[in-house]
């Protein structure tokens, strides 16, 4: 019981990361309807950001803020500069941050190498919490701890704020918001680098248990893409509770079902798609 | 003379003269040409470089040719896929006329890659691959054997030398893992050793979290995963805060890289290698000065810091010796026969082949240990001359 309560905690900890990873994800293809296949891209700036930074001697937690703030910007640029263009022609987004993953890919071999990059958790969480016989990082318990905070920011900004009710406003319909004088425009490009800085955020968390190499980004996005569509695009409770259902159903996978472990989130995605195609929250399914 | 008959004269002298060079140029010798597929994009990338440069460094002790005949190297990228490294494979031998193949890492792209050449019948210097890739007086020359015999080695040194009666194993899902601890567990039961627990991960984990949550208590963790995931895997499985030694049960992929990535997290660590930098002796520490002077303007590869990379030295070295032996004949059956006779002198000992091509030379067992204050490996017990695979 205690090692099947010890699976579920692991589970949650990385769906934490996953909801970090995917909600940005989730509220621009929802809100703009654009498809960034780079978001994986993205993630692994902020970690290369944060591996830079810690191992000179920055804080932790302000690598967190600066590998968020880092992504966010080229996610802004991408948005500014290439993808407002591009509206409606999903083709055309899909190769464009298609080619865009390849070119920031091979700029951090080009920096960084091949080898993965690695750091540590701050060295006041590099401790072990005893739960019965087992033993459970006290970083990971840090992680669940700041999804759910972060979840509950993100639900008041989107839920109880300006900001919010005009993102919300255009989920529902586009042309209706603008017609009303509402500055969409501006309001997507912060969407959109927003959901950048939160998925670098998730970069530099995730670096102390995952790494940071290379070659993640495509791994990053399928993952980001599973949660989204299971969890609906552009819901903020959506993604969350898809995060978690991942991230358990990962983890029970691996334990008791260590065979299937490769296909135990796809099972999950399938069998969502087949009984509810707009995903658990989301309110209309997509479409090419 | 008159101006036409001049005219003329020229231009027959210059016809003259380009017919000579072109008949000249048809008798001047063929580059020999050797083909390296390695990984310079994808999951095996880190190595790449190295094992170009390690290449670059042995064909520069022939001073670039041998008989006459200027060596070529021609390095393709296999990006960590099989097929694609199938594919340069192919390109290099029908297109490029490679007289041997050199690599790559990945035995999931070397196998295959062994499959079309033994079509082709061109000689394949490798580091390990699976054992039914080995036949009599056949095509593949792997110096480092078979996956699971340096696996079978580490099993042995771990119950008889080390004395631990029961063993967790834990390894990524793919073929060469599964190699080199099938060899492992082979050689701990039949010293008397107990395996506990057996788990296999996907390619494609991430969080190592729940194999190490149901993780059984052993003497000791036999572990094996390809470098990346292999950093994860160390730094959670002391999060998590177990103790018990861990044990890399096959080829050495600890590297300066880990190191610096983990720091003391690595120390205790205990691992094989057939030709390593940091192996103590004169010899290689003059070669890895070499490669320090060589290569000292190019700062990522300033020092050797995979193991692996001494490996590549030796493979380069052992298709241009087999070269130099037939007198730059390099004809697949002359190469073969060459390969078949060769003791080649390494900075890690003599290296030669059985009539399968398994390699014949030297181990080395390390451990990850504190020396003058930096974090290194210090040698334990060396083998010499075994033959590199379960027999």
């Amino acid at each position: 019981m205690v090692l099947f309560f010890i699976n579920i905690l692991n589970g949650i900890s990385f769906g934490m990361i996953l909801f970090l990873i995917a909600i940005g994800l989730s509220i621009t293809l929802g809100v703009m309807g654009i498809l960034n296949l780079a978001h994986g891209a993205l993630f692994m700036i902020g970690g290369f950001v944060g591996y830079t930074l810690v191992t000179h001697g920055v804080n932790f937690w302000l690598a967190v803020l600066i590998g968020g703030v880092g992504a966010g910007l080229v996610g802004l640029i991408a948005e500014r500069v290439f993808l407002s263009r591009l509206y409606k022609q999903f083709d055309n987004q899909v190769l464009l941050t298609l080619g865009l993953v390849y070119i920031i890919q091979n700029l951090s071999l080009w920096i960084y190498g091949g080898a993965a990059k690695s750091f540590s958790a701050p060295v006041y969480l590099k401790f072990a919490v005893a739960i019965g016989d087992y033993r459970f990082p006290a970083y990971r318990l840090t992680l669940i701890a700041l999804g759910a905070v972060l979840l509950v920011i993100l639900w008041l900004v989107i839920e109880r704020t300006k900001l919010g009710s005009i993102v919300r406003a255009g989920m529902d319909d586009k042309e209706m918001a603008m017609g009303l004088g509402l500055n969409y425009p501006l309001t997507c490009s912060l969407v959109f680098a927003f959901g950048a800085f939160v998925c670098g955020l998730a970069g530099v968390l995730a670096a102390p248990i995952i790494g940071v190499v290379h070659s993640m980004p495509m791994e990053i996005l399928l993952y980001a893409m599973i949660v989204v569509i299971v969890g609906g695009p552009g819901s903020v409770s959506g993604t969350f509770l898809a995060a978690l259902v991942i991230g358990i159903v990962d983890s029970i996978g691996k334990a008791y079902f260590p065979d299937f472990a490769m296909f135990t989130i796809y099972i999950v995605f399938i069998g969502v798609l087949l009984i509810k195609p707009a995903g658990l929250m989301g309110k209309k399914a997509l479409s090419g | 003379m008159t101006r036409r008959t001049k005219k003329n004269g020229i231009a027959i002298s210059i016809l003259s003269l380009f017919w000579i060079l072109l008949v000249g140029i048809s008798f001047a010798k063929d580059p020999i040409v050797i083909g390296h597929v390695t990984d310079l994009t994808g999951t095996s990338a880190m190595e790449g470089p190295y094992f170009s440069a390690a290449i670059e460094l042995a064909v520069e002790e022939y001073g670039g040719e041998i008989a006459g005949r200027e060596i070529k190297v021609i390095h393709e990228d296999g990006g960590s896929n099989p097929t694609l490294s199938v594919d340069k494979a192919r390109k290099l031998v029908e297109k490029d006329k490679a007289s041997v193949i050199i690599g790559p890492i990945n035995a999931g792209a070397a196998s295959p890659i062994s499959g079309y050449l033994k079509r082709s019948g061109v000689p394949h210097v490798v580091m390990e691959l699976p054992p039914p890739l080995f036949e009599k007086n056949g095509h593949v020359f792997a110096h480092q054997g078979t996956q699971s015999g340096s696996g079978y080695l580490m099993g042995k040194y771990v119950a008889e030398d080390l004395g631990y009666k029961t063993a967790t194993v834990i390894h990524d899902d793919v073929i060469f893992a599964e190699e080199f601890l099938n060899g492992a567990i082979k050689a701990f039961e039949e010293a008397g050793g107990k395996i506990v627990q057996r788990q296999r991960t996907p390619m494609n984990t991430m969080d190592y979290g729940p194999y190490l949550s149901g993780m059984k208590k052993a003497d000791v963790c036999l572990f094996w995963f390809v470098p990346p995931h292999s950093i994860n895997f160390i730094k959670s499985y002391k999060e998590y805060g177990f103790e018990m030694p861990l044990v890399l049960a096959g080829l050495n992929i600890i590297t300066n890289h880990f190191f610096e990535a983990l720091g003391k997290d690595t120390l205790g660590i205990t691992a094989l290698s057939y030709n390593d930098p940091s192996i103590d002796t004169p010899e290689v520490k003059a070669w890895v000065k070499k490669w320090q002077e060589k290569f000292a303007d190019k700062k990522e590869i300033s020092h050797p810091a995979m193991g692996m990379t001494c490996a590549w030295y030796v493979q380069a070295k052992l298709a241009l010796e087999a070269i130099k032996a037939t007198g730059g004949d390099t004809s697949p059956d002359a190469l073969k026969k060459a390969l078949y006779n060769m003791k080649l002198d390494t900075p890690w000992g003599p290296v030669s082949f059985k009539d399968n091509g398994i390699g014949i030379g030297n181990a080395y067992i390390l451990q990850v240990a504190e020396i003058d204050g930096k974090i290194g490996f210090k040698q334990v017990k060396k083998y010499e001359n075994i033959v590199r695979t379960v027999e």
